[in-house]
């Protein structure tokens, strides 16, 4: 394992790979902090040219653009609460906030050291973990994927912004919009009315781009003057990006639990890192010694779901290599790509291949160095973009919406999908509907109705409780949703017998 | 109109929503298809009317909740009648109406749909340059020049995406 890990390292230093890992990274670092043009839209509009070249530059050019997006996505939804992919979702609850307050550039300095560091300590873990790691992937079936799933809803519940009935209710509307198109299982059409643009569903970037980037900059129109609250003034003590570094490094133990869970969570094949980065910052609320922060600018809100992005891409790699199942939307265009370029993905790559394994592990932990140190040395500059007037973002935004929104897929529909979910992304927002518990209700929804279907039809009704995993998975849910209840009511009897 | 009434009407508006996709549902053939879009349409039901009843019979009652401190009531954020929240209080330069918000988006939309992704972006960058950041001219022209060749360059160069040329040349010059 240790002499496959270094026989991938020794890869990199070849001049061609270096040089693509580069290009890659600023493409991605580019694109993906444009709203709407983030993510999954990055890897697409770079995927003609990564099969053109040779195999290796291309694996690099994709694996470089894909981190360099990461911390686009995340930076995207931290200045203009514009998620660029779903799993930049939670950077939201948190990252926009500091930048609200004047501190954006410690978000995004704290944003990208925690991604580097948890690349890292994913790359580390792998290599020690693999054969472990192996027996896991292959011991889970489906019905521990709905659990994950439902672990990804629960955490609605743990941080609801505002009424918590509204934001189940957003989250039930999320994930009936999800269910447009054709039954995964039946292949039934729902909710399409004869039109053959709705019997694919709607995609979640496009919905995306409509309920934040429109909604947001309809609510810059209303309210003038910029992103920053200017009013609030700005203490440069606590917004410079170093201060941000420094606070990753005083919540260390934050950074390598996120790590851990990120790395473990992207490995389970077909969950995605959106599962991942959710459970990260349920856990950061639930063990942080200052959780009524969280919401409203902590920078702890940032760190975590970073640190789990960071490491969630090496061990997303396995079951896409392994068992060519990717881990999220951008592995699948990933896995596309390396099929073109001739690495069919199978046991045999876990096995027999694992020196190209780990390369394309390093090489995503020295894009995520090369990304964190562009990051840190970028952040003051793009949090400068938070200054800019209103004026000038809007149109910005605007445009750059909608004509990223019909590069998807060329359809002139996917631009009135956008606008109408812009309209209704602005009223949710102005009546307390969480776009956010919406958003995580779209992208889980199939995903938990496809492993659910299958579970009851492999192992029956009573699959939750007839498999051991399952039924620890599901009181572990239980306990995550109950505790704070139950701690709520301690401190009450505490303070009633003190008071 | 009181924000409380279009919050009560978005509720409802949201209600009529899942009680039309509870009828859908009941259209399909498949009993799978229905299994799980049921449910949750019908518990997002009741907490629609759970959420209408509190807000508009139970005013005593807070909705917000801490995310510590799950499901126990915290204190009021609900505005009062008359009121005026942050979210809509106009007291910043360049402020404007929420009417004037949706009709400056659906002038995008319509643009792209009849002139295409290029003209339009060209032509609205221009218009709220001039109209809204009360720019002059050629600030304008740049920036709207500017964005609109990057976009041609990145959407219609480098990927070879085929533009949206617009209905009014698709329908009359095509």
């Amino acid at each position: 394992m240790l002499e496959a890990s270094v026989q991938g390292l020794v890869a990199l230093f070849n001049p061609t790979v270096a040089i693509y890992m580069v290009l890659g990274v600023a493409w991605g670092l580019t694109i993906g902090i444009l709203p709407a043009l983030g993510g999954i839209t990055a890897m697409v509009l770079i995927l003609p040219f990564a099969v053109q070249v040779a195999p290796e530059a291309g694996i690099a050019l994709l694996l470089g653009a894909h981190i360099g997006t990461i911390y686009g996505d995340a930076a995207c939804s931290i200045l203009f609460k514009v998620p660029g992919s779903g799993k930049a979702i939670v950077h939201c609850f948190d990252g926009y906030p500091m930048t609200q307050k004047g501190e954006g550039a410690r978000a995004l300095g704290a944003c990208a050291s925690s991604a580097f560091i948890g690349g890292v300590i994913g790359a580390i873990t792998l290599t020690l973990t693999l054969p472990f790691m192996r027996a896991v992937m292959l011991a889970l079936g489906p019905p521990e994927y709905f659990m994950m799933g439902v672990w990804g809803l629960s955490v609605i519940a743990v941080f609801a912004d505002g009424s918590v009935l509204k934001g189940l209710v957003a989250a039930g509307f999320g994930l009936m919009v999800s269910f447009i198109g054709q039954d995964p299982v039946t292949a039934t059409l729902r909710y399409t009315f004869g039109n053959t643009y709705l019997m694919d569903g709607l995609e979640f970037p496009v919905v995306a781009v409509g309920l934040f980037a429109i909604s947001q900059a309809m609510t810059l129109h209303i309210r003038g003057g910029s992103i920053m609250d200017s009013e609030k003034g700005i203490d440069l003590g606590t917004s410079s990006v170093w201060q941000g570094v420094r606070d990753v490094f005083d919540n260390w133990g934050l950074v390598v639990r996120s790590s851990m869970l990120g790395l473990w969570i992207g490995a389970l094949p077909g969950i995605g890192n959106v599962v991942g980065t959710m459970a990260a910052y349920g856990q950061a609320v639930q063990t942080s010694k200052h959780p009524e922060r969280f919401g409203k600018g902590s920078v702890e809100g940032v760190i975590a779901p970073t640190a789990t992005m960071g490491a969630n891409e090496g061990g997303a790699l396995m079951p896409t290599l392994g068992f060519g199942i990717p881990g999220g939307e951008t592995m699948a265009i990933l896995l596309s790509a390396f099929i073109v370029l001739g690495i069919a993905p199978g046991r045999d790559m876990l096995e027999n291949r694992l020196p190209l394994v780990f390369s394309m592990v390093w090489i995503l932990v020295v894009a995520n160095m090369l990304t964190s140190t562009v990051g840190i040395l970028t952040a003051s500059q793009l949090a400068k973009v938070a200054k800019l007037p209103g004026h000038t973002i809007i149109p910005l935004v605007l445009t750059i919406s909608l004509a990223g929104t019909y590069s998807l897929s060329g359809s002139i529909e996917d631009v009135v999908v956008c606008v109408v979910f812009g309209f209704i992304g602005y009223l949710m927002e102005k009546f307390d509907f969480s776009r956010a518990d919406f958003a995580i209700g779209m992208v889980l929804g199939l995903l938990i109705e496809r492993y659910m279907q299958v579970s009851l039809t492999t192992y029956g009704d009573m699959f939750i409780f007839t498999r051991p995993v399952t039924f620890l998975m599901l009181i572990g849910i239980l306990i995550t949703l109950v505790w704070p209840i139950v701690n709520s009511a301690r401190k009450k009897r505490i303070a009633a017998k003190v008071g | 109109m009181s924000k409380r009434t279009q919050d009560n009407l978005f509720c409802v508006a949201l209600l009529f929503l899942f009680l039309g996709f509870v009828y859908l549902t009941f259209q399909l053939g498949s009993p799978r298809a229905k299994l799980v879009p049921l449910p949750i349409a019908g518990v997002s039901i009741v907490l629609l009317l759970l959420q209408l009843y509190l807000q508009n019979f139970r005013p005593d009652i807070k909705l917000n909740v801490d995310s510590v401190d799950l499901f126990r009531i915290s204190e009021d954020t609900i505005e009062a009648e008359g009121e005026v929240s942050d979210f809509t209080r106009k007291t910043r330069k360049n402020a404007h109406s929420e009417a004037n918000a949706f009709a400056v988006v659906a002038v995008l939309f319509a643009l792209v749909f009849l002139l295409g992704i290029l003209e339009a972006t060209f032509l609205f960058i221009l218009g709220y340059f001039v109209l809204y950041g009360k720019e002059k001219i050629p600030v304008s022209l740049a920036w709207s020049a500017g964005t609109t060749a990057a976009f041609y360059g990145m959407f219609f160069q480098l990927i070879n995406l085929k533009p949206w040329e617009g209905w009014i040349r698709l329908t009359f010059f095509s």
